[in-house]
């Protein structure tokens, strides 16, 4: 249990590292080089051009830029916000909580949605319902995330003025609001950026889970749930349930990257200042070492999700915390081939 | 009985063998009387849903081949800016005119070309890499697969959409061609699972020790016996990947860093509507239907698919 612990956690370091040097090899495969867009400009003397290469160390060797900017990630250090005009890891700060309340929201969200949908439909299995909300699932599973997002902003925030159009709070009432009032308002803020984000997960979840279910729907200790005489939900819910769920809460380590990918349109349709939003600003702006530092602490963030993910159904599970035989890095990479 | 010997690969593996002297089987070895692709087609055609998503994207298909016929305006170039700009549908123009006064009907039939050839062009792409990279690290086994499924992993926990933005950000604009590598390269980690986990348990099976005894090297062993044996999850897996890729590419372009203006996608048609959603409905709605519908064809054809080559299995991920 402990070489699992232990190669967990160097996994999700390798995986920042990897991030890390991928995102450096991007940066000098680009065509120019990091200040091109803003200082290759013929008003400005070479002489001034050359000082600000040398200030950002771009006048150095490969090799040497490489160690710093990866000693300068672990430390924190992410450069310099040309758009916001402060360090980076200022920026980032600043957005990380809204994309870590939003995604994770979402996550217990569609999880819930997924699983009610698949026992529904296993409970129907074959019946009008089942199909109903197999097409349902589809449906949503085949939806751009930017456009139903749109969409729902344009029902629930236009046409049916039912929730704000966007941001975490009202800008002009929240701070006079009392501490309920004040959740409230965050609340409503959520619920449609939130829904949106789950929707599409949860169609996803619900595909997996009626198949976990099915699956076990033959097991000799449903036959025997069924001989002493329990509903059919009780079965359902309390045995058939409980063994299938757990290929499905792998995924859910798995669904983080989906989670902070999607976020990332969703985030920005419905301005909310998460890392997805402050990504696309900075494309727009050109501002690389924020839209680079987006991408590593996204993946930092996914690696540690998917790290707790795993460490936590190790205590869940006592089944897995005797597979030690499996070399494949976890619960959640054995199904990564999904 | 059945007696055992180790293999040549070090006697890691141990491969069960019949008896040296055993009898020929009595009967002939009974040949069903069709392939395997036929044999794929029998248990695809039970499914109701998956034929009618392939005559779906059949006729998707076949409506954006022959786009030049049947779209009645130029998909680029402005017909009126004064008189016809932002028209609501009508006779002449039965999905509206954008902001520019260009005929929607005719930019979505033109983008939907653009829209699926990026598609199915990075799917193939990211199936191509992810299949060489995937069989590479299934045979050769070892520390060569864990490093390289290390590697892996670690890509599969960058959240694509953000890697995405980082090339385009960095790159600026992104050609067509551009936008095909980058999304097909950051497409094959999860081809590359499936495909390395199908080869680890193919490579050592006896028809794969038989080729190697008759002299056949890795990269024959590779490509003439194992792979044809994977080729049903890739081809579920590039089916998925062409949904996947139509969503992003949709996505990108929304944002105004995938296909740039004025060249037509179902991305860049949305985007010229963003601004005003709710006057100029009609350049988010039908674009959006457009993708929805190919998507959810696609996604029932893959489903079909992978019923059909292994009734036994669960679903793809999301990007």
């Amino acid at each position: 249990m402990r070489s699992f612990v232990v190669r967990r956690l160097v996994q999700a370091v390798t995986v920042a590292a990897a991030v890390t040097t991928l995102t450096f090899v991007l940066i000098h495969l680009a065509p120019g080089d990091p200040l091109a867009g803003t200082m290759d400009d013929p008003r400005i003397a070479p002489s001034v051009r050359a000082h600000w290469r040398q200030v950002y160390g771009l006048d150095r060797p490969l090799p040497v830029q490489y160690v710093r900017f990866l000693t300068g990630v672990a430390r924190g250090d992410l450069g310099f916000s040309v758009s916001y005009n402060e360090p980076v890891i200022a920026v980032i700060r600043r957005a990380v909580p809204n994309t870590l309340m939003l995604a994770g929201t979402a996550l217990v969200l569609s999880f819930a949605a997924g699983i009610l949908i698949a026992v529904i439909q296993v409970r129907r299995e074959g019946t009008l319902t089942d199909r109903a909300l197999g097409a349902i699932s589809l449906g949503l599973y085949s939806l751009p995330d930017f456009w139903l997002a749109q969409v729902a902003l344009l029902a629930f925030s236009y046409w049916l003025p039912i929730f704000p159009a966007g941001g975490t709070i009202d800008p002009v009432i929240h701070p006079y609001l009392g501490p309920a009032a004040a959740a409230l308002d965050r609340v409503r803020h959520l619920v449609l950026p939130a829904v949106t984000l789950a929707a599409l997960t949860a169609a996803w979840i619900a595909r997996f889970q009626r198949a976990a279910l099915l699956d076990v729907a033959a097991d000799d200790y449903l036959r025997t749930a069924r001989a002493k005489g329990l509903s059919e939900w009780t079965i359902l819910v309390r045995h058939a349930l409980r063994n299938a769920l757990l290929p499905v809460i792998t995924l859910f380590g798995l669904s983080l990257s989906a989670f902070v990918s999607g976020a990332v349109f969703v985030e920005k349709v419905f301005g909310w200042p998460g890392i997805g939003s402050v990504a696309v600003d900075a494309v727009g702006a050109r501002d690389y070492p924020v839209i680079i530092a987006c991408t590593i602490i996204g993946s930092i963030l996914v690696a540690a999700g998917s790290l707790i993910a795993d460490l936590l159904y190790m205590l869940a599970d006592p089944r897995l915390r005797r597979a030690e035989g499996d070399a494949d890095g976890g619960a959640t990479s054995a199904v990564a081939g999904a | 009985m059945t007696v055992t010997r180790p293999s040549e690969r070090g006697g890691a593996v141990w491969v069960p063998v019949g008896p040296r002297d055993a009898a020929p089987p009595e009967r002939e070895r009974r040949r069903p009387a069709y392939g395997p692709w036929r044999a794929l087609w029998r248990r695809y055609r039970r499914d109701q849903g998956a034929v009618v998503g392939l005559a779906v994207l059949a006729t998707i298909a076949a409506i954006i081949i022959a786009a030049p016929l049947l779209a009645a305006y130029p998909p680029d170039v402005p017909l009126d800016i004064i008189a016809l700009k932002s028209q609501p549908p009508s006779w002449l123009h039965p999905l509206g005119t954008d902001p520019v006064s260009r005929d929607v009907l005719s930019r979505v039939l033109y983008g939907g070309r653009v829209s699926l050839a990026i598609a199915v062009l990075a799917a193939l792409t990211a199936a191509t890499v992810g299949t060489l990279y995937g069989a590479i690290a299934g045979y050769a086994g070892g520390a060569v697969d864990a490093i390289m499924m290390r590697v892996t992993d670690a890509c599969l926990s960058i959240p694509r959409v953000l890697l995405l933005l980082t090339v385009a950000a960095l790159w600026g604009r992104l050609s067509i061609g551009g936008l095909v590598l980058v999304l097909g390269f950051t497409g094959w980690f999860g081809v590359s699972r499936i495909v390395r986990g199908e080869v680890l348990a193919l490579r050592d099976r006896e028809w794969a020790i038989a080729a190697r005894a008759l002299g056949a090297g890795a990269t024959r062993t590779l490509l003439r016996h194992i792979l044809p044996n994977v080729a049903s999850p890739i081809i579920v897996a590039i089916a998925l990947g062409i949904g996947n890729v139509i969503l992003l590419e949709a996505g990108l372009s929304f944002f105004g860093v995938g296909v740039q203006p004025p060249q037509a996608s179902w991305g860049t048609i949305m985007q010229d509507g963003a601004d005003q959603v709710r006057a100029l409905w009609w350049l988010t709605v039908f674009p959006g239907l457009a993708i929805v519908t190919t998507v959810m064809a696609v996604h029932a054809v893959a489903d079909g698919l992978r019923r059909a080559a292994d009734p036994r299995s669960g679903y793809g991920a999301r990007p």
